[in-house]
């Protein structure tokens, strides 16, 4: 047998109410947190390629403004001609113009050392290895420049990155090149003065995941590798200079999760990460979504008393037309329904009082002929008792003249 | 979306969490040689920069003594004592015994203007150990590259003499870098050990028959010896008397000055110092932060080498970072 579960109508019509709204407000709530969050994330992907190209402007203006000094030395300085002297004398002279530049060096096109000045003693100052001269001769970038791989000190376990710039004569004949050493501890401080949002982190590393420049040279010291971080990871899986285009959600260099975003400078092969406090870089996408929350809360709300005004509003009338009916059914039919609703509800009142109203009529002319009946009834009565009381009397004489007869019979035989 | 709705739930219990308190931290500074004292300036402009705010947020009970390597120990023991929340120290020696005092009391020390070689002040530079980290000097390159300046400036010069603190340890690794450049040079290095004033001066005194001003040059390396005014006013008398040129540390002393000077400058390095005194705070065992190279610097006082009749290099003058005239 199955069992039917009952409930009122105005239990039903407020569930039904609260259920149509509730389902208005998620859907629309639901679509505009969606499609605004959206917006947010872009837009802060946005911010954050501004700001990951602007540090990566910055850095890659240190590494062309060192390219440039080599240029510009190789252009005006008579490299093409040289004399041992004269070449010793240009070479210390930009040693003491660029603190960043550790050791230069002359090779002529024959790749033979010619000169050479240092920073450091003699003996640190070691000559360049042959593997490594022959791959500064042999980069396509001698043409131009040519920038190496980073390397890291022994003594002091500072990064150092070698640059080449080709020594040509007026007729572009090769005459050898101009390399420096340059120590990128220098561009520490560019790097950590690089400001992303109030709690972010800008730091640079090259295609093979090492640390080369961070606000937090410990780390440069320790020699860090960052190849297990999910932005270095797509960087150097990446192998060419574009920048992503969405800033992701994954472990910064602190372990904490963060917004990141890489920018490859493309020449030298590295990139400029930065990273936002995901908290923070979600702040705007965060506020909208509390103020969706919050007005999706107020129409909740809304939606719970409209609902049950909603459902009292059409209910009242019903229950004042349930009454009224048990009433009548009670038989009382001096009922009268106040209800003044310009609608169906209405109508139906009005048809229910003109209804009682008919009732009430019916049943005071049957009333009527019911009384003038039981009066001629009541006359019958009283007849028929006058005449009943008159057929009795003859009756008892009758049973006394029978009884006396009885007993002269009686009195005779004995 | 998930992942935004989990921000915002997290950003809300986040939201909730108590401010951290703002601290004061205290500092004892063991300014153990004078010549060094400016670093003190440039860790607390450091700090500064980092916002450690002195009297705000930072307290600095600064002990001040010339090389008097005994005070060294009352003071940092007081640190101890006072449970300080970091050592800032300088020179080698003070960094030395502050590494030895603080063992086991878990109070990180911060050093400068201290060699790491033959020290055993870290186990290495990009791991220190312990709980203690700093600003190292560049070592024994340091006096290679005096010794290739003094003898690029007075090339006629086949002896070099050297005056140091005797005993002092630092100038063990000095001497030994030292050794086989003079011997690459065919020249002779000649020491000078010494504790104080009047041995420096009976020492010179001695040795005053076998200077020759055509031979020799007096060369100044790392060591307290010399930045002690008085004593390089009595190496600077004997100098001058003797028409001895000397180079190495920039001194200038009574009228008695050097020709150049290799050194590390103070302020820059109190602020890489400072640098890591804001990791320490933040949390970092000390010992685990690499130790940072000072970078040197050369100034060369033009004006001395030509009272001195000493033609300065042009290459030498091109590599300057500095040139007094």
């Amino acid at each position: 047998m199955r069992s039917t579960a009952s409930y009122s109508l105005a239990t039903v019509m407020t569930a039904a109410f609260l259920g149509v709204g509730l389902l208005s407000i998620v859907i629309a709530s639901g679509f505009g947190m969606y499609f605004g969050s959206q917006m947010q994330q872009k837009i802060i992907a946005g911010q954050q390629t501004l700001i990951a190209q602007n540090a990566a402007n910055a850095v890659q203006d240190f590494i062309q403004k060192k390219v440039d000094i080599l240029q510009v030395t190789a252009y005006f300085s008579d490299l093409g001609n040289p004399n041992q002297e004269s070449l010793q004398l240009m070479l210390s002279k930009l040693l003491g113009q660029e603190p960043s530049f550790r050791r230069l060096f002359f090779y002529d096109a024959q790749k033979r050392d010619v000169a050479k000045v240092s920073r450091l003693s003699e003996g640190a100052a070691s000559q360049l290895s042959p593997q490594t001269v022959d791959d500064i001769f042999s980069s396509p970038g001698a043409v131009e420049a040519y920038i190496g791989p980073v390397y890291i000190d022994n003594i002091t376990s500072e990064p150092m990155v070698l640059m080449a710039v080709p020594i040509t004569d007026v007729f572009g004949d090769f005459h050898g090149v101009l390399i420096a050493e340059v120590n990128l501890k220098f561009m520490w401080d560019l790097v950590g003065s690089l400001r992303v949002g109030s709690g972010g982190k800008a730091y640079v590393v090259d295609r093979q995941g090492d640390l080369i420049a961070a606000a937090d040279i410990s780390r440069v010291l320790k020699g860090q590798n960052l190849k297990q971080l999910a932005t270095i990871k797509e960087f150097i899986a990446s192998g060419n200079a574009e920048p992503n285009e969405n800033a992701t959600i994954s472990k910064g260099i602190d372990g904490a999760d963060a917004v990141s975003h890489y920018v490859p400078l493309g020449m030298p092969d590295w990139a400029v990460v930065v990273e936002l406090p995901v908290l923070e870089a979600y702040d705007p996408v965060i506020r909208t979504l509390e103020l969706s929350a919050w007005g999706a809360g107020a129409g909740l709300l809304f939606s719970i008393a409209a609902a049950l005004w909603l459902s009292k509003r059409i209910i009242r009338p019903l229950l004042k037309l349930r009454d009224a009916v048990r009433h009548i059914g009670g038989g009382k039919l001096d009922v009268k329904i106040d209800i003044s609703s310009v609608n169906e509800i209405g109508e139906l009142a009005e048809d229910f009082n003109s209804m009682a109203s008919r009732l009430r009529m019916y049943t005071g002319e049957l009333e009527a002929e019911v009384s003038e009946r039981t009066s001629e009834l009541n006359q019958k009565v009283s007849e028929l008792e006058r005449m009943n009381k008159l057929m009795v009397g003859r009756e008892l004489r009758m049973v006394e003249l029978k009884e006396e007869i009885k007993r002269l019979q009686t009195a005779k035989e004995v | 979306m998930a992942t935004v709705t989990s921000l915002v739930v997290g950003s809300r219990s986040k939201g909730k969490a108590k401010p951290a308190v703002q601290r004061t931290y205290r500092v004892g500074v063991l300014s153990g040689l004078d010549f060094f004292a400016p670093t003190l300036d440039g860790f607390k402009t450091g700090l500064a920069d980092l916002g450690y705010i002195e009297g705000t947020n930072i307290s600095y009970d600064v002990q001040k003594t010339n090389f008097d390597i005994a005070a060294y120990d009352g003071i940092l023991r007081k640190f101890v004592a006072d449970k300080v929340d970091l050592i800032f120290v300088f020179p080698t020696e003070a960094t030395q015994e502050a590494k030895t005092i603080t063992q086991g009391t878990g109070i990180p020390v911060v050093f400068t203007n201290a060699f790491t070689e033959d020290t055993n002040i870290v186990a290495n530079i990009r791991e220190p150990g312990g709980n203690i980290t700093g600003v190292r000097w560049p070592g024994p390159d340091l006096a290679l590259q005096r010794f290739e300046t003094l003898h690029e400036m007075v090339p006629h010069a086949s002896r070099m003499w050297i005056p140091y603190q005797k005993g002092y340890p630092i100038v063990k690794s000095q001497l030994e870098a030292l050794r086989p450049a003079f011997a690459a040079a065919g020249m002779t290095l000649m020491e000078i050990p010494a504790s104080n004033t009047t041995e420096l001066g009976a020492e010179l005194q001695q040795q005053a028959k076998s200077f020759n001003k055509d031979t020799d040059a007096i060369l100044l390396i790392a060591e307290p010896l010399l930045t002690v005014p008085d004593n390089f006013a009595v190496l600077g008398a004997f100098a001058d008397e003797h028409n001895i040129p000397i180079g190495g540390t920039m001194e200038s002393v009574q009228g008695h000055e050097t020709l150049f000077g290799i050194i590390p400058q103070n302020v820059p390095q109190g602020k890489q110092a400072a640098f890591l005194a804001d990791k320490i705070f933040k949390g970092i065992p000390a010992g685990t932060l690499p130790v940072v190279s000072a970078e040197s610097y050369l100034q060369v006082n033009y004006k001395a080498a030509q009272k001195a009749g000493i033609t300065v290099p042009q290459d030498l003058l091109n590599r300057a970072n500095e040139i007094i005239r």
